[in-house]
């Protein structure tokens, strides 16, 4: 597109940006209200007018190059004013200068824009003592270089010394004087006077407003002491937790060795020459501009702007604060809060890797120490001739731990603890088992050594002899069980040795000590024999710090006490109820011994009578007693006690026979009991087939018995026939036979079964399906029966109202009628008319004897079908008819003429 | 030769005693490698459980340690259960602290040799 050729976009190209004015920003509105022209719009198009992105949707209009010549020129020029980019913000623009610029504009030529333009300091002045001052002897590792310090925190103290601080240095402090330590160093200068600025700084920041009330020295000593300058403190506190005493020098790789050199601590320093340099530095500050002895950058805090300053475009971008929710706050903090844990963390690793070193250092020194002194007594030794006393001579080897197998050893004995519990060996009950893991771990925080030393031989895998298991036994209940089946994944083999070796030298004061010099012997010949040993990981290692640091309960315990308490809960509630029911008598708790008078109803045996449950009130209770101290009345030392019969009335007292308590002793046979027994006892005898049959007889043999078979038997043959046992008798006449017989059947045989049914009323199975189920099957299928009944029967009684409804409706209409046809009609017509009637009713009354098989086989689907087939009943029905359908149905509450 | 045997004794005494500070040095050394060896596996492993940020959950969400460096620490991570493992692994060499002691390097080359045979 072609730009609109004038002199103005030449000459600010740098720092105005040119727009021509059918660029895509521009909005086909605008553009238009421009071309057409009147100054007084353009203005205010021109202060609207902002950038918008180009879009698909918003025409562009496009200028040709002859169209530019009928342009407005004002209208171009007032467009490219706007739109002017100063990089500055709002408020900045208004920069005496820039302003300056800005409305003088594209009206400028060439050369007066040249004089217009924002005064900056000179930057561009080549230094040419550059090279005197800054030496390079920075070389290049050969890593990256890792920095994070900031330009301020890298070279040294703020305050920069000038000449008249030289001068003051030279001639008044360091004059006269010959050591090094008597001088102040300008490094040391530069760092007082800059501990003299922060603190005046801290404690009078409107200084400025009266220089002369500067504080005295004394007054701002505090402040000074307190002041961390150059972290000169930090470090203290380091060499602090890494062990160096306090004058011991030392550095570290963040500081810089050459500035750092040979400079002593702050508060030295202040001791020694503050007073001085500080009136020195005092007069200075007072007299500077603006107390402020180095031209400072100026800080604007967001909310407190100066905008009268007019150099406000110098001055320090403030930082726009992003807004930001509360949820990322908190996560943000969170994430620092992690951060900074982890850097502690590492902090901590690292200044334990600063006190090794130092250790270390100290050991050798320590070394060397030893070894002059060794010498030297080795020359004395030679020359006394002494002999021996060899020992502190030689350099004993030291075994040493290995830091790695100690602390596997350590997440072992994690692990086994673990693992232990998992494990129930075959020897052992589980209970064992849980009980030594628990143990164990116990024991693991004490005598973890001795320990160790058992897992690892338990662990290689091998199995122990049963004699060799009781040694461990004996030594340590805790690891010997479950150990010995060879559960445990067999652990390397050097590992465990190692472990052995380096344990073996912590043992010496071990009780135990004998059989552990034993084991290494068994764990040598048991791993040549497990020499390749298969690795398993069935068991799951834990690190030792999963591990929960929990004394655990062994379960015995835990089983005693849980027993205990369900014992105690078992009494108390015992006591409890004792006292509730402390006057009355209770006979849940003895079921054996009821004490009534009962009669026992005719389906109950004797035999399992005192079973069965009182509560199931098939004793008829024909007395009770109470009885105020029962224990007292049974010892016999008291027969106070009352009676009541049946109907709960009370007997009178000196009834001595009712007043006696009848104790029930279902063990005593022949205990005589105050009951109704059945008069029947009964046996259970498998027939044929496997059927069970109940043959009754008889509980007691009664005399009559005879007299009334008597009449069925011929006793006095039966009773020849035994006398004459030789006789011969043909079988079938024999009486006795019969007798026997007879007595046989009648006491054994029965058509009843087991349960009571006769045996041929006995239901047969059907289909193998069990009774229980076709008693549910058949239950179900009733009760979708019955409600299928149900439904049907409301069904039908609905379609019955409806259509009696109706017939209703037609009665009264058709009564109308008729009473209208009446009068006019004379009586014979009446007569027949009424012979129609019976006969109309006659036909109604079978339809509706009809309808309701009609409606019982009509589905739900029909209802229409016999809706209107109650219309079509014979329209001729008289009152008589009417009100006979009627009547039974008067209670219905229906409001008919909602119906109707 | 009085004075000698004298002086020999106390010379002997001295020595007696440095050796006894040097047993106690050594002692010291072996609890800080100790030491060392310990935090770091507690701190690698993740379980430094003394967080009380009140995520406990969010231990592991975020990737990094001072070995692995910080990269993402500032994404918040919602898959932290692929990430985990990944996390959580690290080997010897990790060990920067411990591995700045020749003598713990020495013990692993003996490990390792130990393992060979």
């Amino acid at each position: 597109m072609p730009t609109p050729t004038n002199s103005s976009s030449n000459g600010t190209k740098n720092r105005i940006k040119d727009h021509s004015p059918g660029s895509p920003a521009t909005t086909p509105n605008v553009a238009a209200a421009g071309s057409a022209g009147s100054s007084a719009e353009i203005a205010a198009n021109a202060s609207r007018f902002r950038h918008r992105k180009i879009s698909v949707k918003q025409r562009l209009k496009i200028y040709r190059p002859n169209d530019l010549k009928s342009l407005n020129q004002n209208e171009l020029q007032e467009r490219e004013m706007m739109e002017i980019e100063t990089g500055m913000e709002k408020n900045e623009e208004k920069e005496v200068h820039l302003n300056r610029i800005l409305q003088k504009g594209a009206n400028l030529s060439d050369e007066s824009r040249k004089r217009e333009y924002i005064p900056t300091p000179k930057a561009t002045a080549t230094w040419t003592d550059f090279d005197k001052f800054y030496q390079g002897r920075f070389k290049e590792p050969s890593s990256y270089i890792k920095f994070s310090a900031t330009l301020e925190e890298c070279c040294g103290a703020p305050y920069s010394m000038d000449e008249k601080d030289e001068e003051f240095l030279e001639g008044k402090i360091n004059a006269g004087k010959e050591k090094e330590d008597e001088k102040l160093s300008e490094d040391e200068f530069e760092i007082l006077c800059s501990s003299f600025e922060s603190a005046i700084h801290e404690r009078q920041p409107f200084l400025s407003m009266d220089p002369e009330t500067i504080l005295s020295f004394e007054e701002l000593k505090p402040t000074l002491l307190k002041a961390d300058l150059l972290n000169q403190q930090l470090k203290q506190q380091l060499g602090k937790e890494i062990g160096y005493k306090e004058d011991q020098i030392f550095t570290t790789q963040l500081e810089s060795i050459d500035c750092q050199s040979g400079i002593r601590p702050l508060s030295q320093v202040i001791e020694k020459f503050g007073v001085q340099v500080y009136e020195y530095w005092k007069q200075r500050k007072i007299n500077s501009s603006n107390t402020e002895i180095f031209p400072q950058l100026r800080f604007e805090r967001p909310d407190e702007k100066d905008d009268s300053n007019p150099y406000v475009c110098f001055r320090r971008r403030d930082v726009r604060q992003p807004r930001k929710t509360r949820r990322v706050d908190i996560l943000n903090s969170q994430k620092l809060r992690l951060l900074h844990q982890e850097l502690e963390h590492a902090k901590d690793m690292a200044l334990l890797v600063a006190r090794r070193e130092k250790v270390t250092l100290d050991l050798l020194e320590q070394n060397m120490r030893i070894f002059d002194q060794r010498s030297n007594v080795k020359r004395l030794k030679r020359s006394l001739g002494i002999r021996g006393e060899d020992e502190d001579l030689v350099n004993h080897k030291r075994k040493r731990l290995n830091v790695v197998a100690q602390s596997q050893m350590k997440q072992n004995a994690g692990a086994a603890g673990a693992a232990e519990a998992a494990v129930s060996s075959p020897a052992s009950s589980s209970t064992n088992a849980v009980t030594t893991s628990d143990s164990s771990v116990k024991r693991g925080l004490k005598g973890r050594i001795l320990k160790k030393n058992l897992e690892h031989l338990a662990k290689s895998g091998q199995k122990l002899t049963k004699q060799q298991l009781q040694q461990l036994q004996a030594q340590n209940l805790a690891i010997a069980s479950g150990k010995h089946a060879g559960h445990m994944h067999a652990q390397q083999v050097q590992q465990a040795q190692q472990a052995q070796q380096a344990l073996q030298a912590q043992q010496a004061q071990q009780a135990q000590q004998q059989q552990q010099q034993e084991q290494p012997q068994v764990q040598q010949s048991q791993q040549a024999q497990q020499g390749q040993s298969i690795q398993s990981h069935v068991y799951v290692r834990l690190p030792s710090s999963k591990v929960p640091d929990i004394t655990l309960d062994d379960v015995d315990h835990l089983l005693t006490n849980k027993e205990r308490n369900a014992r105690k809960f078992v009494h108390d509630r015992m006591e409890k109820r004792k006292l509730e029911d402390k006057d009355l008598f209770n006979l849940t708790d003895d079921p054996y011994n009821p004490v009534f008078d009962i009669t026992l109803p005719k389906d109950v045996l004797p035999n399992n009578s005192p079973f069965s449950s009182i509560a199931s009130s098939k004793y008829e209770i024909n007395r009770s007693y109470y009885c105020g101290n029962l224990p007292a009345y049974l010892n016999g030392n008291t027969d106070d006690i009352t009676a009541y019969n049946h109907e709960g009335e009370k007997l009178p007292s000196n009834n001595f026979k009712v007043k006696k308590l009848e104790v029930y002793d279902p063990f005593q046979t022949n205990n005589e009991i105050h009951s109704k027994e059945y008069p029947v006892k009964f046996r259970k005898r498998v027939g044929r087939c496997g059927i069970q049959y109940i043959d009754r007889k008889p509980n007691h043999m009664e005399k009559s018995v005879d007299s009334v078979l008597n009449q069925f038997l011929d006793f006095d043959a039966i009773e020849s026939q035994e006398q004459n046992p030789q006789e011969t008798i043909n079988v079938y006449d024999s009486k006795w036979d019969e007798f026997s017989r007879l007595y046989d059947k009648w006491q054994h045989d029965s058509p009843r079964n087991e349960y009571g049914l006769k045996v041929l009323e006995e239901p047969s199975r059907l289909n193998q399906i069990s009774n229980e189920t076709q008693v549910i099957r058949f239950g179900t299928m009733l009760g979708s029966k019955s409600y299928e009944q149900l439904r049907d029967v409301t069904i039908k009684y609905r379609q019955e109202y409806v259509a009696r409804m109706r017939q209703q409706k037609l009665n009264q209409k058709q009564l109308q009628l008729q009473q209208q046809q009446q009068q006019q009609i004379q009586q014979e017509q009446e007569q027949e008319q009424e012979l129609q009637q019976q006969e109309q009713e006659q036909q109604q009354q079978s339809q509706h004897a009809r309808s309701p098989s009609l409606s019982a086989t009509s589905s739900l689907s029909q209802p229409s079908s016999k809706m209107e087939s109650s219309p079509a009943m014979p329209k001729k029905v008289n009152g008589i008819s009417n009100q006979h359908h009627t009547k039974p149905h008067q209670g219905v509450p229906v409001t008919q003429k909602k119906s109707s | 030769m009085d004075d000698n045997l004298k002086e020999y004794e106390k010379l002997k005494a001295e020595l007696k005693k440095s050796i006894a500070t040097k047993n106690k040095l050594e002692d010291d050394f072996e609890r800080l490698e100790q030491e060392i060896y310990d935090t770091e596996t507690e701190y690698f492993s993740g379980n430094n459980t003394t967080s009380n940020t009140g995520i406990a959950g969010n231990r592991f969400s975020y990737g990094g340690n001072i070995i692995k460096g910080f990269d993402g620490f500032n994404k918040s991570h919602h898959h932290s259960a692929g990430h985990d493992s990944h996390n959580r692994g690290f080997s010897n060499d990790d060990r920067i602290f411990s591995l700045s002691s020749a003598i713990f390097v020495k013990q692993q080359q003996q490990m390792d040799d130990w393992e060979v045979d």
